[in-house]
């Protein structure tokens, strides 16, 4: 009921910056709220869970898209208050649909909602360590992916330097936190739990993929200019092989993350 | 004109070939996560009939131990020293408050993390043991770890919930551990029997033969109360071993891997005592010992459901012979009753020196990513 209301709240907010984004002269001051609203019911809803299995809720597929789309409705206001962003209406109109999108597939048979205790294998501090922290990285990831397709359809240069500059602030950031959530924490915790740090199983191969493309973004974006079409189309590679590692890995290959 | 030291030198420290190689590390990354690895060719000829052949004849099967891939490590991990030597000399030359050794810890980190991985991978060893209740393992430091108690807990919905071996870590016995050493209605083979065997499939293997008891009288006069229920405990350190909570020694770690039930009979005395025996262990009978030793897989005539024999070592004042039994049968006074499941725990035994180096890798390369974007988002001014 909880995380209905947060998408309905969700809803009204895209609404709103739809009208805001094509009628210029609307003004919409309460869509980031509704966007703050959404967040923390989620985070209620995270809460309740998470009281229910007597552990953190982020151990099947329907607690991560919650949590995820937490996160996006929290960084959709969060990217309104930021005085770098504040002008733009894509960024949260763009990070509303994400939150839309991960809740829709909550909700979808894809991510079976019954309130599941973990199993011994996922009881562990590296797991909430692990997850959150790869998410929190892959939200910053979203921003990136959003001033990446910005930084591609902009008409001038300066706001193609500015979106250039948005799109590697938020890789800047996303990428040592999905560092250490993605691979550092899951390798300390792939070894306390099975005894082997790194399995090449596909799920952390393709995570590596992930981090290997970001890192490859930061290493171009030394050497070429910020005006390449490469360096925003590595970003937009990096983000959909982001989800690919979600949710590609867990419907189309089996390994020892087959429970995520 | 520069020498051709100086433009190998410059290649290898280029970030041109760093972006280059970890693309084409990229690429070779998303062939082994698309293209399940090490599986034998019926696999891949089901899966991939088409591309089975390619798959191999590329050593797209093993493609993370192939050549060209640790080539590409290889050169990868050259490009990271020189680049990783020659910035740092940069960056020592700059005033102190101008340095930023953010990018150098990152990439010491990983260097640090390749060659922590090629010891440990020319090091490591792993080895999975099967144990029920009873039953020991000598592990690599000459302690043994006697299991004292199997435990399976499930939440209400019957999911499981935990899997715990306790145990007791102690001195190797000296003497043959039959004497001292009873569970479950029988007692184990002591230090000779499932030591260091390396076990697998549903039921564990058939352990070595026993030594005939010492005494035939002996074992004979002890009372069926001596034979029951449960193990005494020995002397030791008492430890826990659980899902995420292994057991850490110097120089290995005993993780709880894995959990099975297997099938044991069941032994009914005159007596009304019930004896479960898990394969190796014997009940002490007058005559001499009734030693459960495996089932037997009974062929299967057309699909028919398959009850399997027990095999038993049965020695009577001596006299050895192997009967093989079914329930109802009766065994020296005892009823085969039927089967009984009892838990069993599958440790794994993993000695990685190496790891702590690939941590304190895994530990800089964190640092050092946070060193630098902290540092840049700061020169960003956003």
């Amino acid at each position: 009921m909880i995380a209905t209301i947060a998408f309905a709240l969700l809803i009204v907010a895209q609404i709103l910056q739809s009208v805001s984004l094509f009628r210029t002269a609307v003004k919409d001051r309460i869509s980031p709220w509704l966007a703050l609203g959404s967040g923390i019911l989620l985070l209620v809803v995270v809460i309740q869970r998470s009281i229910a299995i007597k552990f953190f809720a982020l151990t099947n597929m329907y607690e991560s898209l919650l949590f995820l789309a937490m996160l996006a409705s929290l960084m959709a206001f969060a990217i309104t208050r930021w005085k770098s962003t504040s002008e733009s209406k894509a960024l949260p109109f763009s990070l509303n649909i994400l939150a839309i999108i991960f809740l829709a597939l909550a909700s979808s048979p894809i991510a079976p909602s019954a309130i599941k205790p973990p199993v011994p294998a996922l009881q562990s501090g590296w797991l909430i360590l692990h997850v959150s922290f790869t998410f929190i990285g892959e939200i910053f990831f979203a921003v990136g992916l959003v001033t990446a397709i910005l930084q591609l359809t902009a008409k001038t240069e300066d706001s193609r330097k500015k979106f250039d500059r948005l799109t590697y602030t938020s890789v800047a950031v996303g990428y040592p936190i999905f560092t250490a959530g993605a691979l550092v924490f899951g390798a300390i915790w792939a070894e306390n739990a099975w005894g082997q740090w790194w399995s090449w199983d596909p799920k952390e191969t393709w995570a590596l993929v992930t981090w290997l493309t970001y890192t490859a973004y930061l290493h171009f974006r030394l050497v070429r200019k910020n005006t390449s079409k490469l360096m925003p189309v590595l970003v937009i590679l990096g983000f959909a092989i982001a989800m690919f590692t979600f949710f590609g890995v867990n419907f189309l290959l089996s390994g020892l993350h087959s429970y995520a | 004109m520069d020498s051709i030291t100086d433009r190998i030198y410059s290649f290898l420290k280029s970030i041109k070939l760093a972006a280059f190689l970890l693309v084409l590390i990229g690429i070779f990354a998303i062939i082994g996560g698309i293209i399940p690895q090490g599986k034998s060719l019926e696999f891949y000829l089901s899966h991939y009939p088409k591309f089975a052949k390619t798959i191999q004849g590329l050593g797209f099967d093993h493609i993370f131990t192939s050549l060209p891939f640790l080539a590409l490590v290889a050169l990868f991990t050259v490009n990271l020293t020189v680049c990783t030597v020659h910035r740092f000399g940069t960056e020592m030359a700059k005033p102190r408050e101008k340095r930023k050794h953010g990018p150098d810890l990152l990439h010491i980190g990983l260097i640090v993390i390749i060659f922590g991985s090629i010891l440990s991978a020319r090091t490591r060893t792993e080895e999975m043991f099967y144990l029920a209740k009873g039953q020991h393992l000598h592990l690599p430091d000459k302690m043994v770890l006697q299991i004292m108690a199997l435990s399976e807990e499930k939440y209400d919905t019957g999911r499981v919930r935990s899997w715990t071996t306790e145990a007791i870590l102690r001195q190797p016995s000296p003497e043959p551990a039959h004497t001292d050493e009873q569970f479950s209605g029988g007692d184990t083979l002591g230090e000779e029997g499932f030591a260091d065997q390396k076990l697998s499939g549903t039921f564990p293997a058939m352990p070595a033969m026993p030594a005939a008891p010492s005494s035939p009288n002996a074992a004979a006069s002890k009372t069926p109360a001596e034979t029951e229920t449960t193990v005494s405990v020995p002397e030791g350190e008492k430890v826990t071993i659980k899902v995420n909570a292994p057991l850490r020694r110097k120089g290995y770690t005993v993780y709880q891997f894995n959990w099975k039930k297997s099938q044991v009979p069941v032994l009914a005395g005159k007596d009304g005592i019930i004896r479960e025996l898990e394969p190796g262990n014997r009940i002490l009978t007058p005559e001499g010992f009734i030693l459960f030793m495996a089932f037997e897989e009974a062929p299967a005539p057309q699909g028919a459901p398959v009850t399997p024999k027990a095999v038993f070592l049965v020695d009577s004042a001596g006299k050895r012979d192997l009967v093989k039994a079914q329930p109802g049968d009766s065994i020296q006074g005892y009823t085969f009753q039927g089967y009984g499941e009892h838990p069993i725990s599958g440790l794994k035994v993993i000695s990685d020196r190496w790891f702590p180096l690939i941590l304190a890798g895994l530990v800089l390369a964190l640092f050092g990513t946070a060193l630098t974007y902290i540092k840049k988002l700061k020169g960003l001014n956003i």
